[in-house]
């Protein structure tokens, strides 16, 4: 497939068109929230609060009179933050741990399988609800505990490509001319999984940012006056029967952005992945 | 003992544990390869002779494992080796070509750059390498050298393909090549270039080449040597020409007779009755005893030892021809 082709493939699958518009779209949000948001997040104006949506305030306010609308375009920097920062310790984690289990087999894969399966058996919420109870609820530890529970997948699929890569002629032939095992990972088997590695990272931060969401209407992430929108939903909360509109939104952008990187995901899969559809 | 020599097996065996048992792939063979020689080990599949080449690179695969014997490479025993070393042995003392070429390259790597990586594994800086493959490219009559390192491995054919593997080979000056089946993927036609450019290779680059194949037309066309192999042991070493002339093992005899010839009258290809000895079930005595149309009372008893029946012509074999 030369390079117009592949271009032409990413233009015509609608799924992944559509998720990379939302995807853009969040991205320029977050870049230039200062910009584009017409109040800072935490300025309060208490003659204000509980406004319903009107021009001034299109999304109304909460009960300190803060505009919600400006803290959902500013929360979109948090969940960004996070929702990468989760998935790039997950790669990392995932990927290596993979890549070391399927090429040299043995006890070591074992044992890395053996804590795969743990990790994946135990619910991921609870588990990252455990780590942050013990490290203490802030941002930081959320990303930490997210991360810790959710990189078995990558492994999964990282082993399983490299077993099958690893047995192929071209990895005998490197072996041959005296690469190193460290190369041979890196340089031979490492570009032929990255398509999948690829795939499964945007799978995975829809799953990360959710994750974050709900710590943060547990209490357990970020610390008010932080724009996290699941502290806003649950800040709404006690509010829902008069201001209804101060969860509404920031739930409304959850759907948005996990919707919007499924989408994108699952259209990258398809083009780049057909076979890990299962 | 003699400065000529590059290497020398002694005694190697080589064998396949599973689950209760070992099967011996390669039992207690013996062989030398001279500088500048071409050798070729010949035998039908599971005859052991591709295990016999990866284990003289030590990448013997699992469940496989090298029991006893000696490799010397120059003054060395490979066997020796802390794997770190041998691992710089690799490519660059002993290179090895593979029978597949279809998918001996990294897909997702342009082929000069391939070439270049094995380049640059002898601290050649990126940019000279890359020179050198072009180089190289040329060499070994890769038309348009200067597009076709650009281009992916599965834009080129099988003999192109082949011959960027053994460009990758060179690149590295080893001492010594080992091919494993190199044409069996390719048509008959790039055979005889891929073989011819192997003849080259020997002249222009004094390596010494190690071939193996089960074809007896290629054993005759670019080997100097030639030992054949029989369910893990050889059963019979020597020089091509006279091998051919005066096969002393039935075995060879009936390999050199079945291959086809234009100046046979008869329609019909002649055959050896019967497979491989099953290497977990091994007859008494000869291994070729069940297959052999001159097999003897001792034959079934005892295993024959090789012998030397000309100079530097071995053979095992109980049978004394003239």
């Amino acid at each position: 497939m030369n390079k117009s082709n592949l271009f032409k493939e990413f233009i015509r699958n609608k799924t992944f068109m559509l998720g990379f518009v939302i995807f853009l779209s969040i991205i320029l949000l977050a870049a230039f929230a200062d910009n584009i948001a017409p109040f800072s997040y935490d300025e309060m104006n208490v003659q204000n609060k509980l406004l319903s949506p009107n021009e001034k305030y299109r999304f109304g306010t909460d009960q300190y009179g803060r505009d919600i609308l400006s803290r959902v375009i500013h929360g979109s920097r948090i969940a960004l933050k996070v929702g990468l920062i989760v998935v790039a310790i997950e790669t990392v984690i995932g990927v290596s741990l993979g890549l070391v289990a399927g090429y040299y087999g043995g006890k070591l894969e074992r044992m890395v399988l053996f804590f795969t399966d743990l990790t994946w058996s135990l619910p991921p919420i609870i588990m990252a609800l455990a780590i942050v109870t013990m490290l203490g609820p802030s941002l930081n530890n959320v990303i930490i505990a997210i991360a810790v529970v959710s990189w078995a997948q990558f492994t999964r699929v990282v082993r399983v490509k490299t077993q099958a890569i690893k047995s192929l002629p071209y990895i005998e032939a490197a072996r041959a001319f005296g690469e190193n095992d460290l190369n041979i990972m890196a340089r031979y088997i490492l570009p032929n999984v990255l398509s999948s590695i690829i795939v499964l990272s945007t799978l995975a931060l829809p799953t990360a940012i959710l994750s974050t969401t709900s710590l943060g209407f547990l209490g357990l992430g970020s610390q008010p006056p932080d724009p996290d929108w699941g502290l806003i939903l649950k800040e709404g909360i006690a509010f829902i029967n008069q201001a209804p509109w101060i969860s509404i939104f920031p739930g409304l952008a959850i759907v948005y952005t996990v919707l919007g990187f499924n989408l994108l995901g699952e259209g990258l899969r398809d083009i780049m992945d057909p076979r890990l559809k299962a | 003992m003699n400065g000529n020599r590059l290497l020398t097996v002694n005694n190697l065996s080589v064998s396949y544990v599973m689950k209760k048992d070992a099967i011996k792939a390669v039992d207690n063979i013996n062989f030398h390869i001279d500088k500048k020689e071409i050798l070729a080990l010949v035998g039908e599949s599971g005859s052991g002779k591709s295990t016999t080449a990866k284990a003289l690179m030590r990448l013997v695969n699992q469940p496989g494992r090298i029991d006893s014997g000696e490799i010397i490479f120059l003054d060395q025993d490979l066997l020796k080796l802390k794997e770190k070393d041998m691992s710089k042995v690799r490519g660059k003392e002993i290179g090895m070509i593979f029978q597949n070429p279809l998918d001996s390259l990294n897909p997702v790597y342009k082929v000069g750059a391939q070439v270049a990586e094995a380049i640059t594994l002898d601290k050649i800086p990126r940019q000279e390498a890359f020179k050198k493959v072009i180089d190289i490219f040329n060499d070994i009559k890769i038309s348009d050298a200067g597009v076709r390192v650009e281009s992916y491995p599965h834009e080129l054919s099988g003999g192109m393909r082949q011959r960027v593997m053994i460009g990758m080979m060179i690149s590295r000056s080893p001492k010594l090549i080992i091919a494993d089946e190199p044409t069996t993927a390719l048509d008959v036609t790039i055979q005889a270039q891929i073989l011819e450019l192997m003849k080259n290779l020997r002249d222009e680059y004094e390596t010494s080449i190690l071939v193996i194949t089960h074809d007896f037309g290629i054993v005759a066309e670019v080997a100097d040597r030639v030992g054949v192999m029989y369910a893990g042991e050889i059963v019979e070493i020597g020089d091509v020409f006279t091998i051919f002339e005066n096969p002393e093992h039935p075995y060879t005899g009936l390999l050199i007779k079945s291959l086809p010839r234009i100046t046979k009258k008869e329609g019909r290809l002649q055959v050896i009755e019967g497979n491989v000895a099953n290497l977990a079930d091994l007859p008494e005595g000869c291994r070729f005893s069940d297959r052999c149309p001159f097999v003897m009372e001792i034959c079934h008893k005892e295993n024959p030892r090789m012998t030397e029946r000309a100079p530097g012509h071995f053979c095992a074999c109980h049978r004394k021809v003239k």
